[in-house]
């Protein structure tokens, strides 16, 4: 039997190479998409929603919006500031929606202190004017000091002795590690994220993102 | 060039994952990124998918540079080359497919990653037809 010629061993190894490689990108792909395409695993319990005051909207609305934010990222102080208000105008507003704020303290360990401070507003039943106030100026990078975070609280009706005497508290300081120990619990890495029912969002994302997960979780 | 071409790739794999990782939008030049990187296509194995680019255009890279200083004896290194280029591009083809049929948005820097491996599998055809 005749050897093949050099040039055709060398043709048939870099079929074989390609072959190779297109197979395993194949699999790789296969794998990709059978794990974007499975359903996420059904969400753990966490905290009532109606605990603290952190819920805006009707109880009864079909659609749960969570955010799990941190009041020291900046990213989260753009969604609140850009997005936030389009969500309550559009899904919250009209009874479509339930948006929920959840801590998420990551970025700094003023963050916890700033959430213990968002609890405790949230108890006098004045979470939301604090935390857009703390949003607004985070979003300006004018967050520089204790001085405007007690200029947030006045702005939000609070008296910032009592939040910062009620701050410490270990009941305070439990709820927010709730919230926290439950974002770990469904895989929350970074903030914002965002839970649209089951559906799971990451990045401080253009409301038209919104709008597409609020259709499909309003469809199914 | 398949070195400055997978250190291109480094580039913009590193960008996509450390944006992906800290959870925000990349910067979009063109396209809708913001849609494709909240998509549940967006990760991989628990990790933002452009981290398996990245060390996909890394192992690229370093093969280049290797190859171009004629320091790899052991292992055929065209050969390899273009198994692991046609693999980038393969793969980048079913995601260029989850973008227009699934996703139905596109993100650039996808594209950009897109264009870079198609652009490696031609440098290693070249590569091998050129010995």
């Amino acid at each position: 039997m005749r050897p093949r010629p050099a040039g055709h061993r060398q043709s048939a190894t870099v079929a074989g190479a390609v072959a190779i490689a297109l197979a395993a990108a194949g699999v790789a792909a296969a794998i990709h998409w059978a794990g974007a395409a499975r359903p996420p695993a059904p969400a753990p319990a966490v905290a009532p929603l109606d605990a603290g005051g952190k819920t805006r909207g009707r109880t009864d609305a079909p659609v749960l919006i969570e955010v799990y934010s941190d009041f020291l990222c900046s990213h989260c102080a753009d969604f609140a500031v850009d997005v936030e208000p389009a969500i309550v105008r559009e899904f919250v507003e009209p009874g479509v929606a339930r948006l929920v704020y959840r801590h998420f303290p990551v970025v700094a360990p003023e963050s916890t202190f700033l959430a213990a401070l968002a609890e405790c507003a949230a108890d006098e039943r004045r979470f939301w004017g604090f935390h857009d106030a703390v949003m607004r100026r985070v979003a300006r990078r004018a967050l520089r000091g204790l001085a405007d975070v007690e200029a947030a609280a006045q702005e939000a009706g609070l008296d910032f002795g009592r939040l910062r005497a009620c701050e410490p508290t270990p009941a305070i300081r439990a709820r927010v590690d709730a919230d926290h120990q439950a974002g770990e619990r469904r895989g929350v890495q970074g903030t914002p994220t965002i839970f649209i029912n089951d559906r799971r969002i990451v990045g401080n994302v253009p409301i038209a993102v919104i709008r597409e997960a609020v259709g499909a979780a309003q469809a199914r | 060039m398949s070195a400055a071409l997978a250190g291109s790739g480094v580039a913009v794999s590193a960008y996509l994952t450390v944006t992906g990782l800290r959870g925000a939008p990349p910067v979009c030049l063109a396209g809708d990124c913001a849609a494709v990187a909240a998509s549940r296509f967006a990760r991989f194995l628990g990790l933002p998918t452009a981290f398996w680019g990245l060390g996909l255009f890394l192992v690229v890279a370093v093969l280049a540079v290797a190859m171009a200083r004629g320091g790899v004896r052991r292992v055929d290194g065209p050969l390899v080359f273009l198994g692991l280029a046609v693999f980038g591009a393969a793969f980048s083809a079913y995601l260029l497919w989850v973008q227009a049929a699934v996703l139905r948005a596109f993100c650039a820097w996808c594209l950009a990653s897109d264009l870079l491996w198609a652009a490696l599998v031609v440098a290693a055809a070249a590569g091998l037809r050129g010995r």
